[in-house]
């Protein structure tokens, strides 16, 4: 496999599409800080902060490298090049496996790269424990690796690279969206005060009232086991800088790396190429 | 070991369609086997099975005394193959595209690629990128790609598709090159019958998924068929002069037909010039390849 590895690693090299999504996250991301920054100077006080709000634009960035990459391979129909020489199925597929997460950990390492120097270069201070931004990095590895892995079963089980491109797409933007679903839903305080106007026109505020849009009981129970477990969901929490069961988090991506990658390596294994 | 690939009683069901039924076939170490079919006789398919790109429904295939059930991938390293179109990056230069089946083999240096592209007529081709070749440059470093691991097998899937004649010339002559001076055995599966009975030392005829007949080069010759192809002013009175004298003949055009058996060139003469029809010329004619594949497999259907 580690002849495959270093042939992926040396495409990966040379592939420009890489090198466009590198140089969009890291301006992306150095765009996001500015605008934040020209709005509101104290943004530089907590560059730890910035440093991991940009995991939404990688993830996007991600799934049309991982999509175009993979998909390169059944266009040009070079996967048999490896497989008629006696490379093996699992090979192939670990090996692409590792080289999206690689790549995807290189494209969210360039966010933190560059932010971290605009960071420095107006002044600004981390504004969190090291601990706590390790483990949020943390956090965001092993999310995005899990998120490759899913994009992989996608690269892998389908032939058409316009196809993959695509559902790789829409795989990510759903995620990332519902993630910022339940986020917000679980937000929803659950009372609201009940407020009342006069014939004069003055306001009174008469008291609490339940919350209709608050989820509750067993919903709420699972839509925030959900969210903790989707690497998406994990992602959007440590960006929006409201997380739970932050040490449970990367468990939970390994778990979906496992069950993605055990599914999609088994299926590749028996899939007919052409 | 005297072939180098033998298969045994290979199907292949793609739901409800057998593309394989039951093919068994030997391909002997040093020919050029000629793969001989209709589109959708199942050429491309067994080509797939014996690269690993699908699986058998049943049935085994031998590769260089390797069963199919056993570690066929080890067997697999001493093969290179070009399937259907020829796998390259488009957007990589032709070195940088053997450079990376190199790595994809574990070859300890690069050093190999200059020789490689010379064999191939790639080696002025310097930074320009695949997308930007011809289909035959395209084809000839498709063969590159499969010569890379100086395999000793060689699968070519209909490898002058689209080709113009000189690029149809240059194949040719690169697969005789590797036949006859690196010892390559060839598998070539082609419907172009003329071209393919200019290289092939064997043939292997299939029809619906199986094999019709496996013959040698020399056996065919000796098989077709002689007949005299003559050139007449009418070929329908040339056919009721023919029925009349009770011999086989073809109709070719309006003016050739070829007529098999032992005729006598007076006795002709004399039919057609009683039948008011003018002959032009005649001589002798071997069966094509093309005609005793027809007559094989039958041409109507």
């Amino acid at each position: 496999m580690a002849r495959l590895l270093q042939v992926n690693f040396a495409r990966l090299w040379k592939t420009k599409t890489f090198w466009i999504c590198l140089v969009l996250a890291a301006g992306l991301s150095i765009a996001s800080f500015f605008s934040m920054y020209s709005m509101r100077p104290i943004y530089a006080e907590n560059i730890g902060s910035a440093l991991i709000s940009n995991g939404s634009s990688v993830v996007l960035l991600s799934s049309i490298l991982t999509g175009l990459y993979l998909g390169t391979d059944y266009s040009n129909g070079t996967i048999r090049n490896k497989l008629t020489v006696g490379r093996t199925r699992i090979e192939i597929y670990f090996a692409n496996l590792i080289t999206t997460a690689a790549a995807g950990v290189i494209l969210l390492a360039s966010t933190w790269i560059s932010v971290g120097a605009v960071g420095l270069c107006v002044g600004g201070k981390l504004g969190m424990p090291a601990e706590k931004l390790a483990l949020d990095i943390a956090v965001c590895i092993c999310a995005m690796t899990a998120l490759s892995a899913i994009f992989t079963v996608i690269g892998m089980l389908l032939s058409s690279k316009s196809t993959i491109v695509t559902l790789t797409i829409i795989a990510a933007l759903g995620m990332m969206m519902s993630g910022r679903m339940i986020l917000s839903a679980l937000a929803e305080p659950e009372f609201v005060s009940s407020v009342s106007v006069d014939e004069d026109g003055n306001i009174a505020v008469d008291g609490q009232e339940p919350n209709p849009m608050y989820v509750s009981g067993i919903q709420r129970d699972v839509i925030t086991v959900v969210n903790d477990v989707l690497p998406s969901g994990q992602l959007v929490q440590v960006e929006m800088g409201s997380v739970h069961n932050e040490e449970l988090m990367p468990l939970y991506s390994l778990g979906v790396l496992a069950v993605s990658t055990v599914v999609g390596a088994l299926v590749f294994r028996k899939k007919d190429l052409k | 070991m005297d072939n180098i690939l033998t298969t045994r009683d290979l199907r292949k069901q793609y739901h409800k369609f057998t593309a394989l039924d039951g093919l068994s076939m030997n391909v002997p170490k040093g020919a050029i086997y000629g793969f001989v079919g209709r589109n959708g006789a199942g050429k491309t398919t067994l080509i797939r099975l014996i690269c690993g790109l699908q699986f058998a429904t049943s049935g085994t295939f031998t590769l260089y005394g390797t069963e199919s059930t056993g570690d066929i991938s080890k067997a697999r390293r001493r093969m290179g193959a070009v399937v259907e179109t020829p796998s390259i990056y488009l957007d990589m230069t032709a070195e940088d595209n053997l450079k990376e089946q190199y790595r994809v083999l574990g070859m300890p240096s690069f050093k190999g690629i200059p020789e490689l592209l010379k064999l191939v007529g790639l080696e002025s081709t310097g930074h320009k990128k695949a997308r930007n070749f011809s289909l035959g440059m395209r084809q000839r470093l498709g063969i590159a790609i499969a010569l890379c691991g100086d395999p000793d097998f060689l699968l070519l899937d209909e490898p002058i598709n689209g080709l113009d004649p000189q690029g149809i010339i240059e194949i040719r002559e690169l697969i005789l090159k590797l036949n006859r001076e690196r010892s390559i055995t060839v598998l070539i599966s082609s419907h172009i019958l003329d071209e393919l009975s200019r290289l092939a030392t064997h043939y292997g005829f299939i029809d619906k998924g199986r094999i019709v007949k496996e013959i040698s080069a020399e056996q065919l010759e000796n098989e077709c068929r002689k007949c005299a192809r003559v050139s007449v002013s009418d070929t329908k009175k040339l056919a009721t002069v023919l029925d009349g004298a009770g011999l086989e003949y073809a109709v070719i055009d309006e003016k050739t037909a070829d007529i098999y058996g032992e005729i006598s060139i007076t006795k002709l003469t004399e039919w057609l010039k009683t039948a008011g029809c003018e002959l032009f010329s005649i001589n002798e004619h071997d069966e094509s390849l093309e005609a005793y594949f027809i007559n094989l497999v039958g041409g109507g259907e």
